[in-house]
């Protein structure tokens, strides 16, 4: 197996006012994954993820990103292998146009003028928002606000992206966007995608692996659909599957497989197990 | 989280959060009723009644003693060294250029001659002035560090502030923190997109300073406004007269001035005006104006002493 790109090793983590957010960490993340990590407020969650772009600093163990401590990398360097999305874009806006924000983190890293110009138009192209280049950031809506951050993000092309809570606020027509958005960079561009949720629904579906995390601690770590089959461990978490799991998980003792996670798969399912109790011969329910 | 204060992680010391930040929650200054506390203010601001840097240096030691017994981390007044520095710096430059009022020209001592001269006199005078100026820093920060915004509220309250000058106030605090915490936020967001103001010079930091102070602003102004109608839909009304209707207040109800509360703040007031007056005192005037304009004094002193 190739060697893990983001790499949490017993970390451990104290913020100033004396709270333990973290308690002896583990968590490995390879190239090319989508990985969401999900919890109830307070599990750790955002504290976790704000190591890899080295926001915070372990007070033990360690975070190797790209084999190197995060505590040996500069943050300008990091921020440039591991974009950070924030929840709230009003967070970072502050210039006058929306080209002037996407370009603002390539000048602090001295990019030239031309290659500037280029990767910004391409940036904003891939967020659907180059009809709005010259536009006054605050005087756009929000989800078009959270667009220019991502773009800004883009923009220094991180192999990595980290985006906390990006469906918050959004109707689901915007926070189902976004996350195509994300599955798009990940399948087209091979970027690493690791999203913060409290929407299992978008769990189940962009994410291949989950992890759920309760009191500083990994609780459950892997596939999607195995990770929702653990009852028990999610109850401990404060974490409710999605519903069409929990469907799957009670049809079990009918013949559905437990680990369904999205309603296609449950119509392919319970339509296989009707065809094959009516024998049915050419494959139609009719 | 992770833009607060600086704590020293105990798991047996209970701390509260002040406007300094989280301080032990019980000190032998938390008997004192909070007007009192305030007042510990007025007595490290004695020294810029007194000249005497010999004087004002058990101030300053006094102060520092306080914050000792009152177990305020070490890193929170580390936090102010910059400000402290520059401070410092500004205070010996201007009296380097500038003749003291308490030692009048022409200066005798020189210790270096660098394009201009600087004597001793100036020395003396900056190093004075310093003493004073950290004496009174120190007590406003050891203050601030025992003390939350309730405590002001229930120490403008027990001076007979009016109502709507007390939420104004208590308010701001409040907000004080919120727009602190916000800050925080905004600089650790630029911090993702490879802005660190931490690791930048000064004149780098001015430069691009407005990528925190534009988004600051609009976020404040914006929870302004909805302060503003959260506070309409509660039925708060701003009035002068407060016949007008009736307002249910609870806070402070529950602390009393005591015995030694009104004894602290009488301690505390009559010091600063028998200061003023001694001033003006045969005997005592000369020791609280003197200042060590010859630097034959500390070899004297020194001599004395070893």
């Amino acid at each position: 197996m190739s060697q893990p790109f983001i790499s949490a090793k017993d970390v451990h983590f104290k913020y100033p006012d004396g709270t333990k957010a973290l308690y002896g960490v583990d968590l490995d993340i390879y190239e090319g994954e989508i990985v969401s990590i999900v919890g109830q407020n307070g599990s750790g969650k955002t504290t976790l993820v704000k190591h890899f772009n080295g926001l915070l600093k372990p007070t033990e163990g360690d975070v190797l990103v790209g084999g190197t401590s995060v505590k040996k990398q500069p943050l300008g360097q990091l921020a440039r292998t591991v974009g950070y999305v924030y929840q709230n874009p009003s967070l970072q806006l502050f210039c006058r146009s929306v080209r002037d924000e996407v370009s603002f983190g390539l000048k602090l890293l001295k990019v030239p003028g031309n290659e500037i110009k280029s990767t910004v138009e391409e940036s904003l192209k891939t967020v659907g928002l180059l009809d709005k280049i010259d536009e006054y950031p605050f005087f756009l809506t929000m989800g078009e606000k959270q667009r220019v951050a991502i773009a800004a993000i883009l923009a220094l092309k991180p192999k990595v992206l980290i985006v906390d809570e990006p469906t918050t606020g959004q109707d689901y027509k915007m926070a189902y966007q976004f996350m195509k958005l994300f599955e798009k960079l990940n399948k087209e561009e091979g970027k690493t995608v690791i999203f913060i949720t409290h929407e299992m629904r978008f769990s189940t579906e962009f994410a291949k692996r989950t992890v759920v995390m309760s009191n500083g601690k990994i609780l459950l770590d892997g596939p999607s659909g195995k990770v929702f089959t653990q009852v028990d461990k999610l109850k401990e978490a404060f974490v409710a599957p999605p519903q069409i799991s929990e469907l799957a998980m009670k049809l079990n003792e009918c013949g559905i497989r437990p680990d369904i996670l999205t309603v296609d798969e449950m119509y392919q399912e319970i339509k296989q197990a009707l065809l094959k109790k009516r024998g049915a011969i050419n494959g139609t329910c009719n | 989280m992770g833009t607060g204060s600086l704590a020293p992680s105990s798991s047996k010391v209970e701390f509260r959060k002040t406007i300094f930040g989280y301080t032990p929650k019980e000190t032998p200054f938390s008997v004192l009723h909070p007007l009192a506390r305030i007042m510990i203010v007025i007595i490290f601001n004695i020294p810029f009644f007194i000249i005497n840097p010999f004087l004002n240096a058990c101030f300053l030691l006094t102060v520092l003693i306080f914050y000792k017994i009152a177990g305020i981390p070490k890193a929170y007044l580390l936090k102010f060294t910059p400000f402290l520095f520059i401070l410092t710096f500004f205070l010996f430059l201007s009296f380097a250029f500038f003749p003291s009022v308490w030692i009048q020209p022409p200066y005798k001592h020189v210790i270096f001659q660098f394009g201009f001269t600087y004597h001793y006199e100036n020395f003396i005078a900056s190093a004075t002035m310093w003493v004073r100026w950290m004496s009174a820093i120190f007590g406003i920060l050891f203050v601030l560090s025992i003390i939350d915004e309730r405590d002001i509220n229930i120490a403008l309250k027990t001076l007979r502030f009016p109502y709507f000058f007390r939420f104004i106030v208590a308010t701001a605090l409040r907000c004080f923190f919120t727009f602190y915490y916000d800050a925080m936020q905004i600089i650790e967001a630029q911090k993702a997109r490879g802005l660190d103001l931490d690791s930048m010079g000064m004149f780098r930091k001015a430069k691009y300073y407005a990528a925190v102070m534009v988004p600051l602003i609009m976020i404040e102004l914006k929870k302004a406004d909805e302060m503003a109608d959260a506070a309409d839909s509660r039925g708060y009304v701003t009035t002068f007269k407060s016949e007008e209707y009736k307002r249910t207040e609870y806070v402070g109800h529950d602390v009393v001035m005591k015995l030694h509360d009104k004894l602290f703040i009488v301690f505390a007031v009559t010091s600063l005006i028998a200061v003023i007056i001694a001033r003006y005192l045969p005997g005592i005037g000369p020791i609280i104006k003197w200042i060590p304009d010859d630097p034959a004094f500390w070899t004297s002193l020194i001599q004395r002493v070893f």
